[in-house]
């Protein structure tokens, strides 16, 4: 089911002036907050600590410094309790970092105004909106999967010493994608090696060449 | 000390304690920048040997924060962190990490070296790291800054809002301003992965003399400006600070709140042009957000059109300089067009020129502000009277025509005074020009074998050849000659002297013809203005002939009854 996400921008030219590309009209699933009486009303609403008018939504994407630090702290744990996924955008970020906050299943991105209003905007929305990589690193997500994978993979890689063996379902935490890609060839029973590990690795690096080429 | 960034679970055999491990926290720090925790996290290192890197320090490893971290390092103030060779490692082959981010090219620069963890041990790392120590390189920082790829960050909504920051930086460094004024520029400077880079590319001069701060010249200078707090208000409160306490200039600024639309921003500022009544405008071109819209036109971008009301609705003689980040042709093309009087171009390299250029831009155009402003209002006030004086209508309806462009063309010579002296001669002769158009009107002067002023006095009668019966007469035992009323002389032509100085006797009730300055300004017609390569013509000659068209072109000096007697018309 697809996502349903809320944009609150306080800045509504610098919005247009940014994207290259229609927001969807409002619907079930999308609603765009470009300035104005229901930008107020929103941040009232905040001040006052109520987040009802949030609770329709999935993904709040909010201007960063359009709410002070104080209400940004209460609009995370309120994502947090909720398992909502936050994303702060804002001309002052210099890099784009997703992460998962104290363990909670929720995401956070911190992204560059311009970056979140790119390409990569157009893409998330037309996806089903469970992948928060899409609007981080566009089209390249794939790549951040399997470079994170290697590091996993490494991890591994170093508990084991030459000989040594575990059991492929003991590493943990492999998504269906990447047991697919990468260990078609094993069962939950299968014994995975350092050199497997090592092949796994390999293969990896190859599959990032080919997606790179 | 060798530290050794881990913030991934790896299994590490650190017994002998080589490695000082650490974990840069990302996490729970979402309220500061990735640039803000590495430069944080290195200015508390200070015995390092070498810096062993992750890639990445999330679990999002392309966002290469491993490889940001690098360069933070190499541009760190302190010389030991600077200096220190740096062990990148990671799982991924080393071609496709140069491959996947501009940042990566700090892989080929000296001093830094890179693990292919599916190759490499820690083991190995250890005794390369060891090797590379005790060779002790010294870093040349310029190898470095040549090979890095630093972008500026992309939030900067055009690259010259990222070149205003940076000039204001330098400039405001250069004249000496405290730092604790342009705070934003300041922390961008301390953090910014791009500021930092900018600045070890352009290291700071020393501080211009402050002695030369002192402009020439003395007016009202306005600033309006979207960045005027973020610092340029207090680098011209500096600038100018000199000039400020001795009352030789007044400044002030327009707080423009970049949120605003484009109309409050252009009402405003034309409220304040006509309540401070500035002789300069320090103007930006960018005001809001709907400026920075790639398809913006220049002429609509709120600066131009602030330039076009105060030249076309205000004061054409406040001389507006146009600041800005850009250096883009059209610019300067479509601002000379609109009025523009001068270009200052922020940006900070060549910083102390740019200064002077500044200041020798202030300077000249205070000067020509002092001069312009008046010989404009003179020359509204002049056009309102062609307006309401009736005689300008009637049989001579083109005349209007006539006469304003010809006042246009005299100021637009009178800008370009400083340029060449010349074009002040050619003004004058312009607006001698209207003096004789307007003695061309029938009910002024009409000129026949009978001339009459008004149509109803006789002034004088063709008697022969070069010889004409005259109710005035020449006084010229004194310089400047002027003409008396005197009954049955007799002089040889009808010039435009004869006709000017019986229209003052008569039209205007002048007791001779010696009146507002007559004399002199034909004089300075005859042997100054038509002589440019001999002479040049002075501003106060300037305002006598405009305050004496002004004067004679007002209806309600013309008298409604003549009182003295013409000659006899019988």
């Amino acid at each position: 089911m697809i996502k349903r996400f809320l944009i609150i921008e306080d800045r509504p030219e610098r919005q247009k002036n940014i994207l290259t590309f229609e927001l969807p009209k409002s619907s079930d699933s999308f609603k765009n907050i470009p300035g104005g009486i229901e930008f107020t009303a929103i941040k009232e609403s905040l001040e006052n600590k109520e987040f009802n008018m949030l609770n329709q939504f999935d993904i709040i994407a909010i201007h960063r410094s359009s709410i002070s630090v104080e209400l940004r702290n209460n609009l995370i744990d309120y994502c947090k309790e909720k398992n909502k996924d936050l994303v702060l955008f804002s001309g002052g970020i210099s890099s784009a970092l997703l992460q998962k906050l104290d363990n909670s299943k929720m995401q956070m991105l911190t992204i560059n105004v311009k970056d979140f209003y790119s390409e990569n905007l157009k893409h998330f929305l037309e996806s089903d909106r469970t992948n928060l990589m899409i609007l981080a690193f566009g089209k390249r997500w794939e790549i951040n999967v399997m470079m994170h994978l290697a590091v996993k993979i490494y991890n591994e890689f170093t508990s084991l010493e030459v000989g040594d063996e575990k059991e492929f379902q003991e590493i943990y935490g492999l998504t269906d994608w990447e047991i697919t890609k990468f260990f078609s060839e094993y069962s939950d029973s299968s014994r995975i090696t350092k050199d497997s590990l090592y092949n796994v690795l390999k293969k990896i690096n190859e599959e990032i060449k080919n997606f790179i080429l | 000390m060798n530290i050794l960034i881990k913030n991934h679970d790896f299994k590490l055999d650190n017994k002998d304690n080589f490695f000082k491990v650490e974990k840069i926290s990302i996490k729970d720090n979402y309220e500061s920048d990735l640039d803000i925790i590495l430069s944080q996290f290195i200015s508390k290192q200070n015995e390092v040997s070498s810096f062993s890197i992750p890639i990445s320090l999330t679990d999002n490893p392309l966002d290469f924060s491993g490889l940001v971290l690098g360069h933070h390092i190499r541009l760190d103030k302190n010389e030991t962190v600077k200096n220190a060779p740096i062990a990148y490692y990671s799982p991924i082959d080393f071609e496709l990490i140069l491959k996947l981010s501009n940042l990566s090219n700090i892989l080929l620069t000296p001093n830094v070296h890179f693990f292919d963890l599916k190759k490499y041990s820690f083991e190995q790392i250890k005794e390369s790291l060891d090797k590379i120590i005790n060779e002790n390189k010294r870093l040349n920082i310029k190898d470095f800054l040549d090979r890095v790829d630093i972008r500026p960050p992309s939030n900067y909504e055009s690259h010259h809002s990222l070149d205003n920051e940076l000039a204001l930086f330098y400039w405001s460094k250069q004249i000496g301003c405290q730092e604790k004024n342009i705070p934003e520029v300041e922390d961008n400077l301390k953090y910014n992965l791009y500021f930092k880079y900018f600045l070890a590319l352009n290291p700071l001069g020393d501080s211009i003399n402050k002695a030369n701060f002192l402009l020439k010249g003395k007016g009202n200078i306005l600033l309006i400006d979207d960045e005027a707090s973020k610092g340029w208000k207090n680098f011209y409160h500096n600038l100018l600070k000199f000039n400020s306490q001795n009352n030789t200039i007044k400044f002030e600024s327009l707080d423009i709140d970049k949120n605003h639309n484009k109309y409050d921003i252009l009402t405003n500022s034309i409220n304040k042009v006509k309540e401070f009544d500035p002789d300069v405008v320090l103007l930006d071109l960018r005001l809001c957000d709907e400026d920075f819209r790639s398809e913006s036109k220049p002429n609509n971008l709120t600066g131009f059109q602030i330039l076009k009301e105060i030249k076309e609705k205000i004061n054409k003689g406040i001389q507006v300089i146009i600041t800005t980040a850009s250096d883009k042709v059209w610019n300067y093309e479509a601002l000379v067009n609109t009025g523009a009087d001068g270009y200052i171009i922020k940006k900070a390299d060549n910083v102390e020129n740019r200064i002077k250029n500044l200041i020798a831009t202030i300077e000249e155009a205070l000067n020509k502000a002092h001069f312009l402003k008046k010989v404009f209002i003179k020359i509204q006030n002049i056009k309102k009277c062609i307006e309401d004086n009736k005689v300008f209508d009637s049989e001579y309806k083109n005349l209007q025509n006539i006469l304003k462009p010809n006042l246009d063309i005299a100021y637009e010579l009178l800008t370009k005074k400083l340029q060449n002296p010349k074009y002040v001669n050619y003004a004058y002769l312009q607006l001698f020009i209207c003096i004789e158009e307007f003695l061309k009107i029938k009910e002024i002067f009409e000129f026949g074998d009978k001339c009459y002023v008004k149509n109803t006095i006789k002034v004088a009668e063709k008697i022969g050849e070069d010889k004409w019966k005259s109710i005035i007469k020449l006084e010229d035992k004194n310089k400047p000659s002027f003409w008396l009323y005197e009954e049955n002389e007799e002089v040889k032509n009808i010039g435009s002297d004869f006709r000017m100085s019986c229209v003052l006797i008569f039209l205007y009730g002048a007791e001779n013809s010696n009146f507002k300055n007559w004399p002199t300004i034909r004089d300075v017609r005859n042997n100054k203005a038509a002589h440019p390569k001999k002479s040049e013509i002075l501003d106060n000659e300037i305002f006598n002939i405009l305050e004496f068209i002004e004067f004679i072109f007002n209806k309600d000096n013309m008298l409604a009854v003549i009182n003295k007697n013409g000659l006899d018309d019988k």
